[in-house]
């Protein structure tokens, strides 16, 4: 190393750039062919042996990779750039502990040195163990006495006390942060406090103890105005009203009102602080009791005095009315009538579209009959009967609204079903109109005026297919949003409701074009992914599902590696009011329930539609490294990152219950997710018994050893075969109930219902029993293998069964039960293709076994003495080569029936549709057309695909 | 009528509405991170009183030492969703960040646009920001303006004064950027 130092590092440097540069631009061969090159020459230099195994590494060459890396580490290397490398390199093996010790081991040799110092910093960081961070950021300080270093350390200690392993302990808690403000004092004394970010972990510090009245006083401080001038007013506020000075804090409001007329922020703070002071008693005798008409003078007087009519102070009255009704006090004695309030606002601004949202945030409350009579007075207003309509943009905004409002009150579900048709031919027509009159000059980007129409429709046309059961009016309602996508390409909430209609008729093909007509892209594939994605599985198409997870999860890795850099940045931009915000954000994203779920559900997918030659499938299955023993799903931190809010919806408030229907959607997507995990562990032991992974392989000559692990692949089956059992035992009794489809918008049901409903706990099951007597050679294994059949049948008649049915139903209603068919198709022909890779496991290590036991005689003679009398390898083998040409036989005639699965029929008549439009016959007939022939092709698409499914595992068990 | 605070990571989940506009890029990851982390004050967001996303903007301004070189702030996005146009969501959010930039004494604010976006270049020159170059195919399907706002600090407006003259010529410049890239194309095919 000495020698290595002793040379000239420029040199080095020169000779090392072509081997970084190869592996920058992803030309690792070439990278390791020029590391080896230098590494002739200079067989000890150690950045070049660390590019190597970083070439090695990215070729897939792990083994080798391990070793070089090895070597290089237990050097205790020094210089910066083979530890640059070394970490990059365990960063991507994500063995994040090493980089600590890497330069542990180099500040030893190299006390007191600053940059390797930060470095050993940020790699406690990466491990989130705070107390070292805490001790490397106060050795820093000491090298190097900058502020940063030492509010690092500072920051350490607050977490120790809000996240890290004691946090839970009260008193420690208050320890730290007690420790940590009196670090901040000592330097706030010694004058040494110098940014805004400082100040703001110095408020946090104190906020965190409760200690507002301090914070306050340094808020409203000099220091904090010299250092903090940007510190938002939120943060005066909020403490005012911890602090109970309700008299302060409606002077302040009162005065940031003034200047901002606009902010419902400060309004809702405002109206708290006026409800507070009429609480309080009158504590001195020099002030008179404050009354709501000091709250009610003072609105009326900003919206007296504003030039431009802003929403803020409508909005607060009516708020303000609100509450008092609330409490009972005389709002109507004060304000004025609700409803005229609501009318007045309603003229003023509802030609905005947001002003329907403004106006629903006063609905809930006030009654049924209020609101229903509410919106009819609204609909009055807005000037359009049946026999008018609109004569600007603003006046259709207005309409519009106001029917977004009257859906909200609940009075479109109470119509009867020929006036919710007339209603929704009213409703096109207007779009029509809409659209002609003021919709033909768009720019592509923009949403066409008259779409809330359109919108609206559907919904109306998903209420009568709900009502009547019958799905041809939601079809129409497919081919008008169709239309409308035709007129106005950029609108995303016509490609979601599509979206949504495709999938609840199981049509794969029309929801995968509009999903990527959405463009879904980065972090959009977590929040959003539940539309599409999370619908796939068992969906009826395997490979097509494959490709949308692969999507999905390449961005979760993608990220999670930056994401720990992201981290370090924190500490180097020294950010500390967003390092805890972005430490949870992280976390998050890491434990994403559709990250998850997506994984799991990838690696069932190509266990199902492995089609290569057993070795090569094996092969597949090692690389997937399952690792049944443990479970790797953090069950409790899993985080719901969906945006159910971006769908738009207008549905009846009374029947809408968001929060509910989130909490219990989550809670079975969960217990989907239990199944699955489970079902993929499970199935991994049974391939794990007879083909030890690698790492047990390596032990394969020790006997003992073999037996020994073995033992424990045996007990780890048992093991998850209860737990399979036991989850469904829960599962039935939790009696979960389908998701609501009251809406449009709601939620599809999950797949727990299809899972239980399927005979997959059976089947799996007896499959562990089956897969534990061909391995001990148990006499029940004939019997064994006959249950195991029987249940074969049963499957292949249901796949049967639910294809005639699905063709019956073609002569009623098409569409009405085409998912729940495609997806217990599914189910059947995914049970039935584990079920063929497990068979041609067990066939191949059967066989191979028979042969080596005839040769190697006497070891085989010796096991049967102390065993009583296990079927033979040969019966065994014998066994499952019949049970393979059974399952070929069942295949055979799943393959035949699907080939008589007819494609759902649409209905033709759709002789109300376009009547109203300005559509030419052609349109009409090409639109219809075309949304026709994308179920018909969707059809098809997943008959040939589960064909060639079914062909892959015909030939995986003919023998 | 709005709530104005610091736009946070979480608001990400909760973006796509905005995200959808075709006019908004798809940011990577990243981009937002280390914009949020480098520069937490300069972000907000503008919630609806029912706490829908309204509009957001991300700034960043250079942390250089001062001297002859003019510093300056720039807008990295700014979008607001459609239900919420024309209230002025985006001009207050660039307000409040010119007001930030005043503070701290910029010369100037900077941000690109789409050459189509027409009712983002209203809002721009609204606020009296000043096309300064033409960024010929800056957006991988449009032409875009770079654009700057000279602030009290820029008395002279000298930040102007490198105004490239192309912008009254560009389509000449861009006829003659087609015209180049078809000889390459032809030149490269043969």
């Amino acid at each position: 190393m000495a020698q290595q130092q002793g040379m000239d590092s420029a040199l080095f440097e020169r000779r090392l750039r072509p081997v970084y540069d190869n592996l920058e631009v992803g030309n690792n061969r070439k990278a390791l062919q020029e590391s080896e090159k230098l590494l002739k020459k200079h067989p000890s230099l150690m950045c070049a042996r660390a590019l190597k195994g970083l070439a090695l590494l990215r070729l897939g060459r792990y083994e080798e990779s391990h070793g070089c890396l090895q070597a290089v580490a237990e050097e205790k290397p020094v210089d910066d750039s083979t530890l640059q490398v070394l970490s990059f390199c365990y960063r991507e093996m994500e063995q994040l502990e090493k980089i600590v010790e890497l330069y542990q081991h180099a500040i030893k040799q190299n006390p007191g040195n600053e940059e390797l110092l930060a470095h050993l910093f940020v790699s406690y960081v990466r491990v989130e163990d705070y107390k070292a961070q805490q001790a490397v950021a106060l050795q820093l300080y000491k090298a190097q006495p900058k502020n940063a270093y030492y509010f690092w350390s500072v920051i350490s200690v607050v977490f120790q006390g809000i996240r890290g392993p004691e946090s839970s302990i009260p008193e420690k808690r208050k320890l730290y942060l007690a420790l940590a403000q009196r670090m901040v004092d000592k330097h706030i004394k010694e004058g040494k406090l110098e940014n805004e970010q400082e100040a703001f972990l110095y408020l946090h510090i104190l906020k965190l103890q409760n200690k507002y009245q301090e914070a306050w006083d340094f808020l409203t401080g000099e220091l904090c105005a010299k250092l903090y001038p940007g510190a938002p007013v939120s943060m005066k506020f909020e403490l005012l009203k911890v602090l109970g000075n309700w008299r302060e804090l409606n002077v302040l409001m009162e005065q940031l009102l003034e200047a901002d007329r606009d902010r419902w922020d400060y309004y809702k703070e405002y109206l708290e602080s006026c409800f507070e002071l009429l609480k309080a008693p009158p504590s001195d005798d020099t002030m008179p009791p404050y009354t709501l008409d000091n709250c009610h003078k003072f609105l009326m007087q900003i919206i007296a005095s504003s030039e431009r009519k802003t929403r803020g102070p409508y909005l607060a009255r009516l708020e303000l009315h609100q509450r008092m009704r609330a409490q009972q006090l005389q709002a109507q004695k004060l304000i004025g009538d609700f409803d005229e309030l609501i009318i007045e606002y309603f003229k003023l601004f509802g030609d905005k579209s947001c002003c329907t949202h403004d106006i629903a945030l006063f609905l809930p409350s006030i009654s049924m009959e209020q609101r229903q009579s509410l919106a009819a007075k609204l609909l009055q207003e807005s000037g359009i009967s049946s026999t008018s309509l609109p004569q600007s943009k603003e006046h259709m905004q207005q309409h519009i609204c106001a029917l977004q409002i009257s859906r909200m009150c609940g009075v479109h579900i109470e119509l009867t079903k020929d006036h919710l048709l007339a209603f929704y031919t009213a409703l096109k027509l207007h779009y029509e109109h809409g659209h002609s009159a003021f919709g033909k000059q768009l720019l592509s980007t923009e949403m066409g005026p008259s779409d809330p129409y359109a919108l609206l429709a559907a919904n109306v046309m998903y209420d009568l297919t709900l009502r009547e059961n019958e799905s041809d009016y939601l079809f129409e309602a497919l081919c008008l949003l169709q239309y409308v996508l035709r007129n106005s390409t950029s609108n995303f909430h016509v490609k979601l409701m599509s979206l949504k209609i495709y999938h609840m008729f199981g049509c794969l093909l029309g929801a995968q074009e509009m999903y990527d007509y959405l463009d879904i892209k980065q972090i959009q594939l977590d929040s959003m992914g539940y539309v599409h994605c999370n619908l796939l599985p068992l969906s009826g198409r395997f490979s097509g599902a494959r490709n949308c997870y692969d999507a999905t999860l390449k961005f979760f890795t993608n990220s999670y590696k930056e994401r720990l850099e992201y981290i370090a940045l924190t500490y180097r931009f020294c950010t500390f009011s967003k390092m805890e915000e972005f430490m949870n954000f992280k976390e998050r994203l890491t434990n994403s329930l559709l990250y998850v779920a997506c994984s799991v559900e990838a690696q069932l997918c190509d266990l199902v539609s492995c089609y290569g030659n057993v070795q090569q499938n094996l092969s597949a299955y090692v690389a997937m490294s399952i690792e049944p023993a443990d479970d790797r799903i953090s069950w409790n931190e899993l985080s719901d990152n969906r945006d159910l809010e971006a769908i738009i919806r207008w549905d009846p408030l009374h029947l809408v219950f968001g929060k509910e229907e989130r909490q219990e959607s989550y809670d079975q997507e969960i217990e989907v997710l239990q199944l699955r995990s489970l079902l993929l562990r499970l199935f991994a032991t049974f391939i794990d018994l007879y083909h030890p992974q690698p790492s047990a392989k390596a032990a394969l000559s020790k006997t003992k050893t073999t037996n020994q692990e073995q033992g424990d692949e045996i007990a780890t089956l048992e093991l998850l075969r209860e737990s399979w059992t036991g989850l469904h035992q829960r599962l039935r009794l939790m009696n979960y109930k389908p998701l609501s489809q009251r809406f449009l918008v709601n939620l599809l049901p999950t797949r727990l219902h299809l899972l239980l409903e399927m005979p997959y706990e059976r089947f799996f099951d007896d499959l562990a029993q089956l897969v534990l007597d061909l391995y001990s050679g148990s006499a029940q294994l004939t019997m064994q293998c006959k249950q195991i059949s029987e249940n074969v049948t049963k499957i292949m008649e249901l796949f049967v069964q639910t294809i005639t049915e699905s063709n019956e139903w073609n002569g009623k209603d098409g569409l009405w039960k085409r998912r729940e068919h495609q997806q217990k198709v599914a189910a059947c022909l995914e049970i039935l293709s584990l079920y063929a890779f497990l068979l041609s496991v067990l066939n191949e290590k059967l066989q191979s076994c028979a042969k080596t036991k005839t040769k190697k005689k006497p070891t085989g003679d010796g096991k049967a003495n102390d065993a009583p009398l296990p079927i033979s390898e040969k019966e065994r083998s014998q066994m499952v080569l019949e049970l393979m040409r059974q399952l070929k036989h069942k295949l055979e005639l799943c393959d035949a029936t699907i080939r008589t699965w007819k494609p759902p029929t649409l209905p033709r008549e759709l002789s109300s549709f376009m009547a109203d439009m300005s559509l030419k016959p052609e349109v009409e007939a090409t639109l219809i057309g075309d949304v026709s022939a994308t179920f018909k092709e969707s059809h098809e698409l997943m008959v040939t695909e589960l064909r060639n499914l079914l062909k892959d595992k015909i030939r995986m068990v003919a023998k | 009528m709005s709530i104005v605070r610091e736009f946070c990571f979480t608001d990400m989940f909760k973006f796509n509405r905005l995200a959808w506009d075709p006019f908004i890029e798809d940011y990577n990851l990243s981009f937002f991170v280390t914009k949020m982390l480098q520069f937490p004050m300069l972000s907000q967001a503008v919630l609806a009183p029912n706490e829908q996303l309204m509009g957001y903007l991300l700034g960043e301004s250079d942390k250089a030492a001062a001297g002859d070189h003019q510093l300056y702030g720039h807008v990295s996005v700014l979008a607001v969703d459609s239900e919420y146009r024309r209230l002025g969501v985006g001009s207050k959010l660039l307000e409040r960040f010119h007001q930030l930039m005043e503070q701290q004494q910029k010369w100037y604010v900077s941000l690109y646009v789409r050459m189509n976006n027409r009712s983002a270049m209203r809002l721009y020159e609204s606020l009296g920001y000043v096309k300064y170059s033409w960024l010929p195919n800056f957006y991988p399907d449009d032409h875009g303006y770079s654009l700057r706002l000279p602030l009290a600090t820029d008395v002279a407006g000298k930040t102007l004064q490198g105004q490239q003259f192309i912008i009254k010529f560009y389509f000449i410049i861009m006829h003659v950027m087609l015209l180049i890239r078809a000889v390459l194309k032809f030149v490269l095919r043969h």
